[in-house]
């Protein structure tokens, strides 16, 4: 990658943060308020009912929760930032016509999805510990998870509101795709608590690695972290070639 | 500096660029003029890097379109017929994020972008938003930012549609400034008028495909008659003698007797003065009408029917 890559990533991604700090007042309020909610009506509310063991059910939710933080601020934030800039004010057309690559206007979005994910998770962490005094345990590790699964949630953003061609339908595909992923991949109930036929394909999911390693970290259950975040890594590259193939596709006639 | 050959786009069954070559000189303003739907924004698009020839070639300043992309792109500042602004930000600071993507410093970058608000006549609006703008003032901050890396060579894609024709005539100003400061510029159009007045080469083009090429005074020369003398006289007047005189006179291609009057085509303006003088001194004129041919004449008769 040459200086003029690196230059056109940089450009993309600060413009993206510029953006996002000009709706900050709009963002805080999606940061915080929302997995609050969750955060309270289930963990605190439905949570007393719940029997987790030795952890307490907010305990157990918390990572979870953080992760689905991860999906809203990567993978809705880009997919949705992307289809405005391809169908409704063009300036993904414009972009293309400054001396760019599409892979680096690709990875720029990325970049901004998770620096975006990074700033929502640590203000997440940040109120949990100090409304609840919930610890999510060694950060630096935690940071890797939460890098690696914004970066796929990122990527996966591009592919598909560059695959669709309706804005509309991707508000069925969040409905029917990445909202279920976040009720099966373990955040609010164990995997093991599903139907046995069901697991598997939800153990294959990154997210499902992503929660029970961050639950790991907290809680101190699983063995298997780098195992975990190598496969998550594995799927982001994936995704972000196949993304990249539909974007060239799609903005190159 | 820019080189077509052989240039073809097709999407599925449809050719909208069927084989079509042409030359831009540097510092000319060539136009591209036609219909909507004859291919214009399709060639734009395979210069700009915004679309993939399906055959033939495109070179700017020596370079190939689809091999040399970025090298190509430097060279290029591109006015794309959507005006493609950020709503969410203001004028100067969609003009700084798309000036950052030509990876200038920053303090250069924000020189050019004051420069180029200045040029547009749009300082005192670069906290505005782009819709906030009138339609003039609109098109020409995008020409000012196809502007913003100092490129020699400028491709206007309709510069001036759904403009009322004052602010038509405003863009004209600034499309000619471009010519002055160097520039070389290749828009397209489907206004006769504009194409006549601003370029100093014209492509017909129509059904994907280049059917006449030339400056627009040679482009009228295709026409059998260049100008039109209406003269409005009482015809019983008009005696075989002067009809005539008027037939025998070089240059002189036809004499047509009318309702009101006699109707002469004639090859160009010289022949206009000696017509009239011979008709003036002689007769009691009513009125007298000189209509040059335009290019949508031209148009007409290379295609049998009007521009769509």
């Amino acid at each position: 990658m040459n200086t003029r890559a690196i230059k056109t990533v940089l450009a993309i991604w600060e413009r993206e943060m510029y953006e996002y700090m000009n709706n900050l007042h709009v963002n805080a309020m999606r940061l915080a308020v929302e997995p609050l909610l969750f955060i309270f009506i289930f963990g605190m509310g439905l949570g007393n009912r719940v029997d987790m063991g030795n952890v307490s059910y907010v305990e157990f939710l918390a990572p979870g929760i953080l992760f689905m933080v991860v999906t809203n601020n990567s993978y809705m934030t880009i997919s949705m930032r992307l289809m405005i800039a391809r169908d409704w004010d063009k300036t993904l057309v414009n972009a293309l016509t400054a001396p760019v690559k599409p892979f680096e206007i690709v990875l720029g979005y990325i970049f901004a999805g998770v620096t975006q994910a990074l700033a929502a998770s640590v203000i997440f962490i940040l109120l949990i510990y100090y409304l609840l005094g919930i610890s999510f345990g060694c950060i630096p590790l935690l940071v890797l998870f939460i890098v690696a699964t914004a970066a796929f949630f990122s990527s996966l953003g591009v592919a598909i509101a560059m695959w669709l061609d309706n804005p509309h339908h991707l508000m069925v595909v969040t409905s029917l795709v990445v909202m279920p992923m976040s009720f099966f991949c373990g955040i609010f109930i164990p995997v093991t608590d599903l139907p046995e036929w069901i697991q598997p394909v939800i153990e294959a999911i990154p997210l499902t690695k992503a929660v029970e390693g961050a639950r790991a970290i907290a809680l101190g259950t699983d063995p298997y972290l780098l195992q975990n975040l190598i496969y998550i890594l594995i799927f982001t590259f994936a995704v972000f070639l196949v993304g990249i193939h539909i974007f060239k596709k799609k903005v190159i006639t | 500096m820019i080189e077509v050959k052989e240039l073809v786009k097709n999407y599925g069954e449809h050719t909208a660029v069927d084989g079509i070559n042409f030359r831009v000189r540097k510092g000319e303003i060539f136009g591209f003029l036609g219909p909507n739907g004859a291919g214009k924004t399709t060639t734009l698009n395979i210069l700009a890097g915004l679309s993939l020839p399906s055959s033939g070639t495109a070179i700017i300043a020596g370079q190939d379109v689809t091999k040399h992309p970025i090298g190509c792109k430097k060279r290029l500042g591109i006015a794309t017929q959507d005006s493609n602004f950020d709503h969410h930000l203001n004028i100067k600071d969609n003009l700084f994020y798309q000036g950052l993507l030509y990876g200038l410093s920053r303090k250069e970058l924000k020189r050019r972008v004051e420069d180029a608000l200045r040029w547009a006549k749009l300082e005192n609006y670069r906290k505005k938003r782009f819709h906030q703008l009138s339609g003039g003032m609109q098109r020409r901050l995008v020409v000012a930012r196809a502007m913003l890396s100092d490129p020699e060579i400028i491709l206007l894609d309709e510069p001036t549609t759904g403009l009322d024709p004052q602010s038509r005539r405003q863009v004209w100003m600034y499309i000619k400034d471009l010519k002055e400061k160097g520039k070389t510029v290749l828009l397209t159009t489907h206004y006769m008028e504009e194409a006549d007045i601003l370029c100093d080469r014209i492509s017909i083009i129509d059904h994907g495909r280049i059917i006449a090429c030339g400056t627009p005074d040679e482009l009228k020369r295709i026409l059998d008659n260049d100008i039109l003398i209406d003269i409005s006289l009482n015809p019983e007047v008009i005696s075989e003698h002067i009809e005539k005189d008027l037939n025998n006179m070089s240059g002189v291609n036809y004499v047509k007797r009318s309702n009101h009057g006699i109707k002469i085509g004639v090859g160009d303006d010289s022949v206009v003065e000696q017509v009239l003088n011979s008709i003036i001194t002689k007769n009691k004129i009513n009125g007298i009408n000189i209509i040059h041919p335009t290019l949508e004449d031209v148009f007409l008769h290379l295609t049998g029917r009007e521009m769509r």
